[in-house]
C-alpha cells in the first residue's frame, strides 16, 4: 500500500512542477512579447497628432453606451467623464436596467431628460423598454429606461438597439473615464479602420482615487492590499497578458468595463447574449469564431496599454469572492460552450494559443494550485516528502507566482507613469508574499465559481458597492 | 524513497530568486529615472523655453545667426515636445514661440543631419522622430527623403510620414499623399484627413483620381473634394453618378450636396431611383443642403421606401425644413400608413415643433389655432403620447389645463394617462 502510495506521490510531484514550470514559461512569454507590444504602442501614442484627429472633420463617429443598474453612488462622475471626453463625433446612450434606487433621478437632474417618442426597433435581445429620453442640456445624450431581467447583456442590447454609429464603446457605469481615453483608443482604430473590430485598453482601479465632477484630481492609489492586490491582477492580466495575446490577434477578452466594437461585428453576431453568466468573455470568443469562419484573416482584436479610465472594484473580502466566483463561472461556460474550437486549424492562434490556455489554466489551474499544496502538505504530514522537498516546492510556487508578477510590473511601468515608486515597492513586497494569502482567496473563490459552473447558476449578482467618500 | 531531484528544484528556485531580485531591483530603479528623466525632460524645454522668449523679446529679425547659439543642442525630441506642445501639462508654447522654434530649428547642417536619421537609422522610433521634425519644421527641401519614407513597408514608418507630409501644407506635398492614397491601400483615412486642411487647390489634383479603377480610391477623392470644394468640378462629378460603384455614386451625391451648384439638381432628382439604398439616403441629404425647403415636393415620396437608412435620411430632411413640412406631415398623421405615422411623429419630436403646435393651440390667431388643434388631433390619433407630456411642463398650470381640454374632447384616455404622467409618476424608479 505505502508503494503504491509512494509511487502516486513521486508522480503527482512532477505533475505539479510540471505545471508550474509551464505555467511560467508560457507568462514569461507572453510577458516578453507584452513588454515590446506595449513599448510599440507607448511610442506610437507619444508620435500621434491628437489634434489632427480631435479637429478632423472625417473623424469615425462613436456611440457610447453606458448600462446602468442600481449605479447612483458612481453614476454621476462616470457621465460627467464620458461627457468632458476629447473626441469630436459621439452619441451617449445610458440604460437604466431598471435601477431601485435613485440611479434614474441623478441621471435625469444631471441632463434636464424629456420623453420622447420615437420608434425603437428591436434588432438585439433586450427585455421590456418602459421610456426613452432626450437631455435637453446635451442633444447628443439618449436615455433608455427599461425593466431588469436581461442582465448587462440586455442593457447594452438597448443601446445597441438606438446607437447610429459605426463603432460602439461599452463603458461600465462606475468607470470614470480619462478625458482622452476615446481619441487614444480611436486614434488606433483609424489607422486601420477596415481591419479593427474590437479594442481593448488597461483600466486601473478607482477605489480611494479623489475623483471630482468626473475627474481624478489626486491619484493616492490605494494601499489597502484587497486594492491593492486586485490593482496587481489587472496588470497582471492586461499588460502582462493580453497585449502578449494581442500580439497574435489572440486575444481572449475585451474587458466589459471598456471596450470598443465594430457595429457590423455586433449586428452580425445578434448583439451581446443573456445565455452566459457575463457577456464580454463570450462575445470575444463568438467574435473570433464568427471571423474565423467567415475567413477574415485581416481582422484585429487589440489590447492598448493606455490608461483609459478607473472602476471601483469590491473594497471587501465577501464582495471579491463574489465577483471572482463569477468571473470563473462565466470562463467556464464559455470554455465549455466554444471547445469545439481547440486545436481546430480553421481558427487560427485563437484555437492554438488561447484555449489551451484557458482550459490548462482558467478553467483546470485552480485544481492544480489547490491540489499541489494538499499534495505537498499531505506528503509532508505522511512522510513521503522530506523537509527539504517540501520547502524547495513551496518556494517555487511562491517564486513562480512572484517573478510573473514582477515582469508585469516591470512592462506596466515601461509604458505607464500612474504609479509612484513607493507604489511600485509596495506592489513588490505583495507580490512576493501573494501566494500566502491572497491566492488562495481568489482559489476559494474560483472553486466557489466552478461548483456555481456546474449547479447550472447564471445569475449575474451585483456585488455591494463601496461607500464613497464625497470629495 | 524516491529521488525528488531536490537539488534540481533549488537550483530552479535560487534561479528565480535572482530574477526576482534583479527584476525587482530593475524596476525600482527604472522608475526612479524615469522620474528623473520626466524631470530634465521638462527642464530642457524650460530652457528651450527661455530662450525662444529671450529671442521674441530681443526683438530683432530672426535668422540662423541668431538661433544657432540658443538651439545648437536641441534634438528632435525636443523640438517636437515644444512644436507639437507634448508637454503642455508642464510647458505650453503658444503659437508665436512655436513659429519662432520652427524657424530656428533646421539649420542647412542639422537639416542634412536629420534626413539621414529619417532616411537610414536602425532605430525605427528614432527614425519616426527624425521624420516627423522634418514635417513639423516645414522642410520643403526633405520632401524627397519624405516621399520615400512614406512608401516604406514598416506601416508605422508610412503611417508617420502621412502626419509629416501634412504639416507641410504644399502642392508638391499634396501630390505625394495623392499618390500614396492611389497606390497603397493602407492608411486612406488618414490621407484624406490629412489633406482636408490643406488649400482648396489640392482639389483640382484630387479630381484626377475620381476616376481611378479602384473605387475606393476615387470616393476618397470624392470625400476630399467635398470638403475642399474646388471650383469647376461639378461636371466630372455629375458623371461619377452613372458610375457602377453604389460607394462612388453616393459619395458624389454627398458631394454635389457640399459643392452646393444648383446644376447639379436635375442627377441628383434622378438618383432618388437609384437601385440602391446608400445612393438614395444620400441623394436625399444632398438635395436638402442643395435645394433647402424646396427640396421637399421631391424628396417626400421616399416616404414608402423599403430601406429604414432613406426613411431615416428624410426624417432628417423633414425635421431640417419643419415648417414647409408641416402640410406632409398632417397628411402623414391623417393616413393610414403606420409608417409614415411614425414618421411625422418622430419629425415633430425631433424638431421640437410640438412646444409651438401647443403654444399655437392657446394663440388667438384662428388660422393658427385650427391647424394646431388638426395636427394634435392627428398626433393623438397616432398613438403619441410622451412628446405631449414633456412639451406640456413648460406651460402653467391654467394653460396646461386649457390644453389638456382640448385633448380631452379628442381622446379623453389619452388625457387622462397624460394628466397622470404630469404628475411626476414617470421619473419615479421602476
Amino acid at each position: 500500500m505505502s508503494i503504491i502510495l509512494a509511487r502516486i506521490t513521486y508522480a503527482m510531484f512532477f505533475v505539479f512542477l510540471g505545471y508550474f514550470l509551464l505555467l511560467s514559461a508560457f507568462y514569461f512569454f507572453l510577458s516578453f512579447v507584452g513588454f515590446f507590444e506595449g513599448r510599440k504602442r507607448s511610442w506610437e501614442s507619444e508620435e500621434e497628432d491628437y489634434p489632427l484627429i480631435y479637429l478632423s472633420g472625417i473623424a469615425i463617429p462613436v456611440t457610447i453606451v453606458i448600462p446602468a443598474r442600481n449605479e447612483e453612488a458612481w453614476i454621476r462622475d462616470s457621465l460627467l467623464s464620458v461627457l468632458n471626453l476629447n473626441y469630436p463625433k459621439f452619441e451617449v446612450i445610458i440604460v437604466d436596467d431598471g435601477s431601485q434606487d435613485n440611479t434614474f433621478g441623478v441621471v435625469d437632474a444631471m441632463l434636464k431628460l424629456r420623453p420622447i417618442d420615437i420608434p425603437y426597433i428591436k434588432h438585439y435581445k433586450d427585455g421590456l423598454v418602459h421610456a426613452i429620453f432626450k437631455s435637453e442640456k446635451y442633444p447628443h445624450v439618449t436615455v433608455i429606461r427599461k425593466q431588469a431581467g436581461v442582465k448587462k447583456a440586455g442593457s447594452v442590447n438597448s443601446g445597441l438597439n438606438m446607437a447610429r454609429n459605426e463603432y460602439i464603446c461599452v463603458v461600465d457605469a462606475d468607470t470614470v473615464l480619462d478625458p482622452n481615453a476615446l481619441l487614444k483608443v480611436m486614434a488606433c482604430v483609424e489607422r486601420e479602420p477596415g481591419k479593427v473590430v474590437g479594442v481593448g485598453s488597461y483600466f486601473g482601479l478607482a477605489n480611494d482615487l479623489k475623483i471630482k465632477d468626473g475627474r481624478v484630481i489626486e491619484r493616492n492609489l490605494s494601499f489597502n492590499p484587497i486594492i491593492a492586490y486586485q490593482n496587481l491582477e489587472y496588470i497582471r492580466s492586461f499588460i502582462g497578458n493580453r497585449i502578449g495575446w494581442s500580439k497574435y490577434n489572440a486575444m481572449p477578452v475585451v474587458a466589459g468595463g471598456f471596450s470598443m466594437w465594430r457595429r457590423d461585428i455586433l449586428h452580425a453576431l445578434g448583439g451581446f447574449s443573456a445565455d452566459f453568466t457575463c457577456e464580454d468573455i463570450e462575445f470575444t470568443f463568438r467574435a473570433h469564431a464568427y471571423l474565423a469562419k467567415n475567413k477574415d484573416k485581416d481582422h484585429k482584436i487589440i489590447m492598448l496599454p493606455y490608461a483609459v479610465g478607473w472602476t471601483e472594484g469590491p473594497g471587501n473580502f465577501r464582495s471579491l469572492i463574489s465577483q471572482r466566483s463569477r468571473w470563473q463561472r462565466v470562463t467556464d461556460e464559455t470554455v465549455a460552450h466554444y471547445k469545439y474550437m481547440i486545436f481546430n486549424p480553421g481558427y487560427g492562434s485563437f484555437a492554438f494559443l488561447t484555449i489551451p490556455y484557458f482550459l490548462f489554466y482558467e478553467v483546470f489551474g485552480v485544481f492544480f494550485e489547490i491540489g499541489s499544496i494538499i499534495f505537498v502538505i499531505a506528503g509532508w504530514a505522511l512522510g513521503m516528502l522530506d523537509i527539504r522537498t517540501f520547502f524547495a516546492f513551496i518556494l517555487l510556487m511562491v517564486l513562480s507566482q512572484a517573478v510573473i508578477s514582477l515582469f508585469s510590473i516591470f512592462s506596466f511601468i515601461r509604458v505607464q507613469r500612474i504609479f509612484r515608486p513607493r507604489y511600485i515597492i509596495y506592489l513588490i513586497v505583495l507580490s512576493f508574499v501573494e501566494f500566502l494569502w491572497y491566492r488562495w482567496i481568489i482559489s476559494a473563490a474560483k472553486l466557489l465559481g466552478t461548483y456555481t459552473f456546474f449547479r447550472g447558476v447564471k445569475e449575474h449578482n451585483q456585488y455591494q458597492r463601496v461607500k464613497r467618500v464625497k470629495v | 524513497m524516491y529521488n525528488y531531484h531536490t537539488d534540481l528544484v533549488f537550483k530552479i528556485d535560487i534561479a528565480l530568486l535572482g530574477v526576482f531580485i534583479l527584476l525587482g531591483v530593475m524596476t525600482v530603479l527604472y522608475a526612479l529615472m524615469k522620474e528623473a528623466s520626466s524631470r530634465r525632460r521638462s527642464r530642457e524645454i524650460s530652457n528651450i523655453k527661455n530662450n525662444v522668449y529671450e529671442l521674441i523679446l530681443s526683438g530683432q529679425k530672426i535668422d540662423n545667426k541668431l538661433c544657432l547659439p540658443a538651439f545648437s543642442g536641441i534634438t528632435p525630441r525636443q523640438f517636437l515636445d515644444a512644436a507639437v506642445n507634448r508637454s503642455r501639462e508642464a510647458v505650453f508654447f503658444n503659437e508665436s514661440e512655436q513659429k519662432v522654434i520652427k524657424q530656428c530649428f533646421l539649420s542647412a547642417e542639422r537639416a542634412a543631419r536629420i534626413e539621414k536619421t529619417a532616411g537610414r537609422s536602425w532605430n525605427k522610433w528614432r527614425r519616426i522622430e527624425a521624420i516627423l521634425s522634418l514635417g513639423y519644421a516645414q522642410s520643403v527641401s526633405s520632401l524627397g527623403v519624405l516621399k520615400k519614407s512614406i512608401n516604406d513597408s514598416d506601416a508605422d514608418l508610412s503611417y508617420f510620414s502621412i502626419i509629416a507630409l501634412g504639416q507641410i501644407h504644399s502642392i508638391a506635398s499634396a501630390r505625394i499623399l495623392l499618390d500614396f492614397l492611389k497606390s497603397s491601400r493602407f492608411h486612406r483615412h488618414k490621407v484624406i484627413a490629412v489633406l482636408e486642411t490643406f488649400p482648396k487647390e489640392i482639389g483640382r489634383e484630387a479630381v484626377l483620381l475620381t476616376h481611378a479603377k479602384d473605387p475606393e480610391v476615387s470616393s476618397w477623392a470624392i470625400k476630399l473634394i467635398s470638403k475642399l470644394k474646388p471650383e469647376g468640378c461639378l461636371k466630372e462629378i455629375t458623371g461619377l453618378l452613372q458610375d457602377n460603384s453604389e460607394e462612388v455614386r453616393a459619395a458624389a451625391c454627398a458631394c454635389l450636396g457640399e459643392l452646393g451648384d444648383r446644376e447639379a439638381k436635375g442627377a441628383l432628382i434622378k438618383c432618388l431611383n437609384d437601385d440602391l439604398w446608400l445612393v438614395r439616403a444620400h441623394a436625399v441629404k444632398a438635395l436638402s443642403k442643395l435645394l433647402g425647403k424646396e427640396c421637399l415636393p421631391e424628396v417626400i415620396r421616399l416616404i414608402n421606401d423599403p430601406s429604414l437608412s432613406v426613411i431615416d435620411s428624410l426624417k432628417g430632411v423633414l425635421a431640417e425644413h419643419i415648417v414647409s413640412a408641416i402640410p406632409y406631415l398632417e397628411k402623414f398623421l391623417s393616413g393610414s400608413d403606420e409608417i409614415s405615422r411614425r414618421v411625422a411623429r418622430e419629425v415633430l419630436e425631433v424638431a421640437g415643433y410640438i412646444v409651438k403646435m401647443l403654444k399655437d393651440i392657446l394663440s388667438s390667431g384662428d388660422e393658427e389655432k385650427i391647424r394646431a388643434v388638426r395636427l394634435l388631433e392627428g398626433m393623438a390619433k397616432s398613438g403619441a403620447h410622451f412628446g405631449l407630456e414633456a412639451a406640456l411642463m413648460s406651460f402653467s398650470g391654467e394653460e396646461q389645463e386649457r390644453i389638456l381640454t382640448v385633448i380631452r374632447n379628442m381622446d379623453k384616455q389619452m388625457a387622462e394617462h397624460i394628466a397622470k404622467h404630469m404628475a411626476g409618476e414617470m421619473h419615479k424608479p421602476l
